[in-house]
């Protein structure tokens, strides 16, 4: 803090209100008054000397009684000041003895601060820490608390907080989050509060944190300079104690990912779950055991080898014997930080899977409706459980697509603004959606689908159609791009699986939007696939027809009928992939506003009930939007749908592993890196001592020597009022001896014990003397 | 001699036993109608020779001293000491300042006084002298002439009863109005607290010695007036016209103690000068004991 231009020594007070005290002075002149009314009466006869008396000695006495008087304002006056704490302020001594502090805490509540040792966790060490530092304050110090934290905003006390007692309460109920640490939010927060502070007043920001290296220091240069930026304001605003708990650090695994190799689950068939475990740090286990619980119940354990800085996956298999709802966990043994030893997932196990196709071309003869090949494709199922039903261009519209998981529209010529609609909702709640082009699509009339709304239901623009005879070779191959799209993953390393010796003879070069991917392209470099992501719900646009039209691969390559698969797993997979998110993230659920508002809650892993108000958005009028947004710990969510959706689902919230890696910054590193050029204490304890303003009373000199001078005075007026001449020799004597005490004390007061010490001797000498003789 | 208890209230049987063997005696010549155990200013025919003077006509022949006339042919008498009996006055100040009784005295001053007044009395009256009283404030009260009779006492018990305090110390004038009135020398003893003007008093007393009267002055005070006990700050209400007085004992005490011991000096310097005995008689201090301590000094001095 910079001191200014301030004089070199300056009167202050730690309890300036106690000055109040002052108007006690007025006490002895009032009393007077008043023991002036309250004469008791006597009669005398010997009042004439008593007359002459008072004559002969009125201006001595009036002197008396001035004196006296004068000592007795005097000593209340002293009283009150010694009472209120005063203290010489000079510019060097500023930080020695200071007036009231507004202490500003921010206790570190992130993920990290959750690791134990033997002792105890960082984020206990950190609040004894900040306990301690309450109880040391002075009276009249102010508190404001504040958490990094991820979810909630970081402001626990915001209001000046001058009871001790109420801060330590608050500090009580603190407990640490499962969040990432948003440091900049808390900077932030504390600068905002440090501006609303109009006191007179030291100002100290005290960082209780284990300066976790991934949320201190990010690798990105954006964010770390913010982090330094909002320090620097800090020192600039107050004085900036920073409390390093980290302690002793070590190794941490954490299972880093966990999903299931299918888009979409369903009953019988085998689903691997694959499991990332990350191991952070240089020494550690190096086996640990990792455990599959399916429901509740254990159904796979395996022993792994980590080695420091090692990522590796382990599968398990699994087969569902059931539909609906399935709680999936798997488990690390614990370490320092359990936190991220376990991670869940939810996964929904469907017994059948509905598809609508939409025929756009009318025929005689059902090979040659669009819908012929995809229909053909999915009828065997998918284990069986797929059930695709045939409907026409014209029948779109009265269908009820919640009673399915896909739409394959095939060759429609246009849609008109309430099947867009339809599909719209579809899809933003969770539904796929796959186009196949073909002769009679009208490209104009689609591509106002792709302008459409924020979130266009087409994920590319067509241009103009393309005919093999513009290819050299007069047909166009699929080029699948490395497989790098999940679409593609089933055929990945796959020898002779058809996809890229299909031949192409006519398709429609379209232009991704924004957000889209291209999953699958033409040699001519034109996207053949492409996917987008619209609301909860997926996109795939195949840039040709699904049927035999304008391409060989129904009829010719051995791709085809995976990829259909694929295509309605892939598009579909979009109702399930949400059922997972971080803490802090909002589960939410898209209906349709038909159904109109159903009750709903939220069952957390504590089993504690939070009801719910489902609501339409003001953005999207069409669908009511399910939201719940405190998923502060992890594990398994159930959302409860009443009438007339009537429906159970299960969430899966999860850490988020950032701050698993518990390397913290260096002590070291902290004043050169993160604190460089900053006027910051760095401390790992709370010390009394070195922080200033929680020095005790006891070592205030100025008031101590106040009050001995209000005893002293006390002593003086006692005995002049009794009397007055004794009293004077008195207020001599200590006059004297206060001016001589501090130089002559310590003989004194061996001189003093001598003579005792002697008596006793003399004592004990002459009654021995005594009983002898 | 019968104790006049009955009729006679300030007699106390205490005291006048511890008198018993004491009589108060006149320290000069004084004068009496009767022999007495005085000496007396009259040259009468005792058994103690005094001088011889001339014989002039109408003088008793018994006297006449025949050896002279043998020697010298000429007649002178022999004269001898007359052992008188005398009158003794008791004067008593009756002012208000008399009735003054602090709370832990036994008794107001007056009513000290009218003890010491009936007990001496009593004393006088027994060893066959003449005994009178006097009361006096501002002026002259009562005056009962001196008497030897035994009923006498009653006389001055009843005007003792009588005499209520009254008026503002004038010791001077009354002294001066009471030497006046008393033809034969005699004994005077004042019985007073002196709470007056000291120069007045003065010139009283002088008056009366002047006149040849043997004087002794029994002053009393109460042990309040010299030892000022108090303690609170207190609203002292004068007595005799005096201004009340607001003082604060404990820074006032001192002063006033040096005060009243020098106005006590001062009496006894003057009672000094003027060859008069002064005696302190307070009423915290049993009669008998200052009583007697004054008899026998007296007696000693002689």
């Amino acid at each position: 803090m910079s001191a200014g231009l301030s004089p070199l020594f300056a009167l202050g007070f730690s309890s300036p209100w106690l000055l109040l005290g002052i108007v006690l002075i007025g006490l002895p002149v009032l009393l007077h008054l008043l023991r002036r009314r309250q004469h008791r009466e006597e009669p005398f006869a010997a009042n004439r000397f008593l007359a002459e008396a008072a004559r002969k000695n009125s201006r001595r006495l009036r002197f008396q009684q001035w004196l006296l008087l004068a000592i007795r304002m005097l000593l209340l006056g002293l009283l009150a000041i010694s009472l209120a704490r005063p203290f010489l302020d000079s510019t060097d001594a500023r930080q020695d003895q200071t007036t009231v502090t507004h202490h500003l805490l921010i206790l570190d509540a992130s993920l990290s601060m959750r690791f134990h040792d033997a002792e105890a966790s960082r984020f206990d060490r950190g609040r004894e820490l900040l306990e301690q530092l309450v109880r040391g304050s002075r009276v009249g110090d102010t508190f404001r608390l504040l958490t990094i934290r991820g979810a909630r905003p970081p402001i626990v006390i915001g209001q000046a907080a001058g009871r001790q007692d109420d801060v330590l309460e608050e500090l009580h109920q603190l407990a640490p989050t499962y969040e990432t640490g948003d440091v900049v939010a808390a900077l932030q927060a504390t600068i905002g509060l440090l501006r609303e502070i109009e006191h007179e007043g030291l100002r100290r920001v005290s960082i209780v944190s284990d300066f976790q290296q991934t949320a201190w220091q990010p690798e990105s240069s954006v964010a770390s300079g913010r982090i330094r930026e909002s320090l620097k304001q800090l020192d600039r605003l107050a004085d900036l104690v920073v409390y390093d708990v980290a302690g002793s650090s070590a190794g941490n695994s954490a299972i880093i990912d966990l999903n299931t190799n299918e888009p979409v689950t369903v009953v019988g068939a085998p689903v691997r779950v694959q499991a990332t475990l990350q191991h952070f740090g240089t020494a550690g286990p190096a086996e640990q055991l990792v455990e599959l619980h399916v429901d509740g119940r254990q159904v796979g354990r395996r022993k792994v080898s980590l080695s420091p800085g090692q990522t590796l996956p382990v599968n398990f298999s699994h087969r569902f014997i059931s539909g609906g709802e399935h709680r999936i966990e798997v488990r690390l043994e614990d370490d320092g930080l359990v936190e991220d030893n376990r991670r869940f997932l939810a996964v929904p196990v469907r017994t059948r899977l509905a598809v609508l196709l939409v025929n756009g071309r009318y025929a005689g003869r059902p090979e040659d409706a669009a819908t012929y090949y995809v229909s053909t494709a999915l009828q065997p199922g998918h284990e069986g459980i797929v059930e695709p039903v045939t409907v026409t261009e014209r029948d779109l519209v009265r269908e009820d697509l919640d009673r399915y998981d896909c739409v394959v529209l095939c060759d429609v010529a246009q849609l008109d603004p309430v099947e867009t609609g339809k599909l719209q909702r579809f899809v933003s709640g969770g539904g796929g959606l796959v186009i196949g082009l073909g002769d009679r699509v009208q490209l104009n009339a689609w591509n106002r689908l792709a302008q459409s709304g924020s979130t266009p239901l087409l994920p590319a623009r067509l241009e103009t159609a393309v005919r093999a005879s513009e290819s050299k070779r007069g047909a166009f191959l699929f080029d699948p791009q490395g497989y790098g799209h999940p679409l593609l993953e089933e055929f990945r390393g796959v020898e002779g699986n058809g996809l890229e010796t299909t031949l192409t003879l006519h398709y429609v070069r379209s232009r991704p939007l924004s957000g889209s991917r291209v999953a699958l392209g033409f040699d001519s470099g034109d996207p053949a696939l492409i996917t987008s992501v619209v609301g909860h719900g997926r996109v795939v646009l195949l840039t040709t027809s699904l049927d035999s039209r304008w391409t060989t691969w129904p009829v010719l390559s051995p791709s085809y009928l995976p990829m259909i698969h694929e295509l309605v797993l892939f598009a579909t997979s979009g109702r399930w992939s949400q059922r997972r998110g971080l803490v802090g993230d909002a589960i939410q659920k898209i209906l349709p506003s038909e159904l109109g508002a159903p009750s709903a809650e939220a069952i957390d892993p504590g089993s504690v009930r939070h009801q719910l108000n489902p609501r339409v958005t003001t953005e999207n009028p069409g669908v009511t939007n399910v939201q719940f947004s405190e998923t502060l710990q992890p594990g398994h969510y159930r959302l409860v749908l009443g009438r007339p959706v009537e429906a159970t689902e299960l969430y899966a919230v999860n850490v988020d592993t950032f701050e698993s890696n518990l390397e913290v910054v260096p002590t070291g590193d902290l004043s050169h890196g993160l604190l460089a050029g900053l006027e910051a204490l760095i401390r790992t304890d709370w010390e009394a001592t070195e922080t200033p303003s929680m020095t005790t009373h006891s070592t205030d000199p100025l008031s101590r020597n106040l009050l001995g001078l209000v005893l002293g005075l006390l002593l003086v007026e006692l005995v002049m009022a009794w009397r007055f001449n004794s009293g004077t020799w008195l207020l001599g004597i200590l006059g004297t001896g206060w001016l001589m005490g501090w130089l002559l004390g310590w003989l004194s007061a061996l001189a003093v014990v001598a003579l005792v010490g002697a008596g006793w001797m003399w004592h004990k000498r002459y009654r021995r003397h005594n009983v002898s003789g | 001699m019968t104790t006049h208890n009955e009729v006679h209230p300030y007699l106390d049987p205490a005291i006048l036993a511890r008198l018993e063997g004491l009589s108060l005696q006149a320290r000069q010549v004084v004068e009496g109608r009767v022999t007495g155990g005085h000496r007396s200013p009259d040259r009468g025919f005792s058994a103690e020779f005094a001088e011889h003077r001339e014989y002039s006509s109408g003088d008793d022949l018994r006297y006449v001293d025949w050896k002279v006339y043998g020697r010298s042919d000429r007649f002178y008498l022999k004269q001898f000491e007359d052992e008188t009996n005398f009158s003794c006055w008791l004067v008593l100040d009756i002012s208000e300042s008399m009735s003054y009784r602090s709370a832990d005295a036994p008794s107001s001053k007056l009513d000290h006084a009218r003890r010491a007044i009936s007990s001496l009395a009593w004393l006088v009256l027994r060893q066959r002298d003449a005994v009178g009283l006097a009361t006096l404030s501002g002026n002259l009260h009562h005056v009962l002439p001196p008497s030897t009779q035994a009923s006498h006492l009653n006389q001055i018990g009843r005007l003792l009863e009588q005499a209520a305090p009254t008026g503002l110390t004038s010791l001077g004038t009354a002294l001066d109005d009471l030497a006046g009135r008393i033809t034969r020398r005699g004994l005077v003893l004042l019985f007073s607290d002196l709470f007056d003007d000291l120069e007045q008093l003065t010139a009283g007393l002088k008056h009366l010695a002047w006149r040849g009267h043997d004087v002794a002055v029994l002053q009393i005070i109460d042990p309040a007036e010299e030892d000022f006990p108090f303690e609170d700050p207190t609203r002292f209400m004068g007595l005799e016209d005096e201004p009340d007085q607001v003082a604060e004992p404990r820074v006032l005490g001192d002063a006033y103690r040096a005060e009243f011991g020098s106005f006590l000096a001062e009496v006894t310097a003057r009672c000094r000068s003027l060859q008069m005995d002064h005696v302190l008689l307070r009423t915290d201090v049993p009669l008998e004991t200052t009583l007697t301590r004054f008899l026998e000094n007296r007696k000693r001095r002689r």
